[in-house]
């Protein structure tokens, strides 16, 4: 898998990771967003248009940044209830066209519940507030 | 490293091919300015950044390129051929000592990688023992109902796990789990175990799906330092109505084929998988099982088996198989499904686990 990054300036500063290829390993996606994180990246972008495949690993990899971001946000945290009613969207993690597989693998997973998926990165990065 | 100040240099766009993997190789690179990404038969092995050197085996051993590099942004090299490069060696030691220390780093890597290699293989062998045998060895007998099972292992990753509990004390009612494990290895198996263990004391208990999967969440949960995921369907039929109660967290939805109108539905109920968050609120549904009705519950090791060109057999491969005829047993549609995959894969690699159940509720005799 390759990653590739760059910054937006949107109402936040955001950091876009690019991936191209199957999302079947944790280590690639955690290593490049542990990485921008410790540069000052609280806001991702992660677009997923070049992803044919996304694992339960790759699952578990989009989980682990949206802990990281999340964690870093000392404000008011999702509950169970504000994610079942729709309530709740990530202020931090957004992603950008999953394929249809990865859609399927995103949404079976529920994190369609948690994060909004966008059609481009400039939608993306302007959903930031 | 003044070496190559007057060396020539080379720029390429992001996206081009710097070496080729199985190329001969007469000339060795030192990178700049930019990004490049190294692979060996496609696997990634390596990111180099402005400073790394690379191709220099081929000047020593003369034999084709082990690995390949793509450059991931623009990048500015400089490229030496074997003769300026002998000759290098022998005006300036200290470029021979840099080159043989670089060397000596990968040298090092890759036997530390080695190592780490083969304990890994073990442990994944030792998790899929473990896992095989949490599995059950056979289906259960209820009057009325036929179920069946199909399950593969792939080789490297899995995590797959199904199982039929009923209680002693309540015969009549059968929970039925279907779940994946987003990892491998011991750490994995060992997290099925706990899960398995939990809902088998659950369901003893008699409480519900819903709330069954609620407190393994909350027990996953308790270990923060655990990195795992479970996706989970949970079902539980009373056999005596014919009635199908059931919560999901995060798993593919089954299919329930009617055999009135011979349509399929989803068995829609949402859930986000166990382990992500700190509460789960389960969300459960119940259908109505008429004689003749099939469920079919699966992982998405059947979905998303994969055929030589990279497509997916999919849900829509999955259900032209379960609407393809009408079934006499819960036995006959498994293998045909577990049929459909390998025809569909034609002898691909299997990625995942594969793993489908279904339910038949038996016609009148």
């Amino acid at each position: 898998m390759d990653i590739t990054s760059w910054r937006e300036t949107g109402a936040v500063p955001i950091t876009v990771l690019q991936l191209k290829g199957d999302l079947v390993a944790e280590e690639p996606l955690t290593t490049r967003a542990r990485a921008a994180f410790a540069d000052g990246a609280r806001n991702i972008v992660l677009d997923l248009g070049d992803v044919p495949y996304i694992s339960s690993a790759g699952l578990r990899a989009i989980h682990t940044v949206y802990m990281l971001l999340r964690d870093a946000d000392t404000g008011e945290q999702p509950t169970a209830q504000s994610i079942a009613s729709g309530r709740y969207k990530s202020p931090h993690l957004k992603l950008v066209k999953p394929s249809k597989n990865g859609l399927k693998a995103l949404s079976t997973a529920g994190y369609d519940m948690f994060l909004d998926i966008h059609d481009s990165i400039a939608a993306a990065v302007a959903s930031f507030t | 490293m003044a070496w190559f100040a007057t060396e020539e240099r080379l720029h390429l766009p992001a996206g081009a091919t710097v070496i080729r993997e199985g190329e001969p190789g007469d000339t060795m690179f030192v990178l700049v300015q930019g990004e490049l990404s190294v692979t060996v038969k496609g696997k990634p092995i390596d990111y180099l950044l402005p400073g790394s050197v690379l191709g220099e085996m081929a000047m020593l051993d003369s034999r084709s390129r082990s690995a390949t590099a793509v450059a991931v942004s623009a990048v500015e090299l400089v490229r030496f051929d074997r003769a300026r490069f002998l000759e290098l060696v022998r005006q300036r030691p200290e470029f021979a000592a840099h080159i043989m220390n670089i060397m000596s780093v990968r040298t090092r890597r890759l036997m530390e990688e080695e190592v780490k290699r083969q304990r890994m293989e073990e442990e994944l062998v030792i998790g899929r023992r473990i896992q095989l045998s949490l599995l059950p060895r056979g289906c259960p007998q209820v009057t009325g109902y036929q179920f069946a099972a199909g399950y593969r292992a792939a080789h490297e990753v899995g995590g797959d796990l199904y199982d039929f509990i009923v209680p002693t004390n309540d015969p009549s009612t059968v929970h039925l789990v279907i779940a994946d494990v987003t990892g491998k290895g011991v750490p994995a198996a060992l997290y099925m175990a706990v899960s398995r263990t939990l809902l088998h004391s659950y369901a003893c208990d008699g409480y519900s799906p819903g709330e069954a999967l609620r407190r393994v969440n909350d027990f996953i949960r308790q270990d923060a330092a655990s990195p795992l995921l479970l996706s989970a369907f949970y079902a539980v039929l009373d056999a005596d109505i014919g009635r199908l109660t059931y919560a999901n967290a995060g798993h593919n939805a089954p299919i329930h084929l009617r055999a009135a109108t011979g349509e399929m539905e989803l068995l829609q109920s949402r859930g986000l998988l166990l382990g992500a968050f700190a509460t789960f609120l389960p969300d459960e549904q119940t259908c109505s099982l008429e004689p003749g009705d099939f469920v079919v519950f699966f992982t998405d090791g059947i979905t998303e088996a994969r055929n030589g060109d990279g497509g997916f057999f999919d849900d829509e491969g999955l259900e032209a198989v379960v609407r393809s005829q009408s079934w006499s047993s819960a036995e006959e549609l498994v293998s045909a499904i577990v049929s459909a995959v390998d025809t569909f894969a034609a002898g691909a690699a299997q990625a995942d686990d594969f793993t489908v159940v279904v339910l038949q509720r038996l016609p009148p005799a």
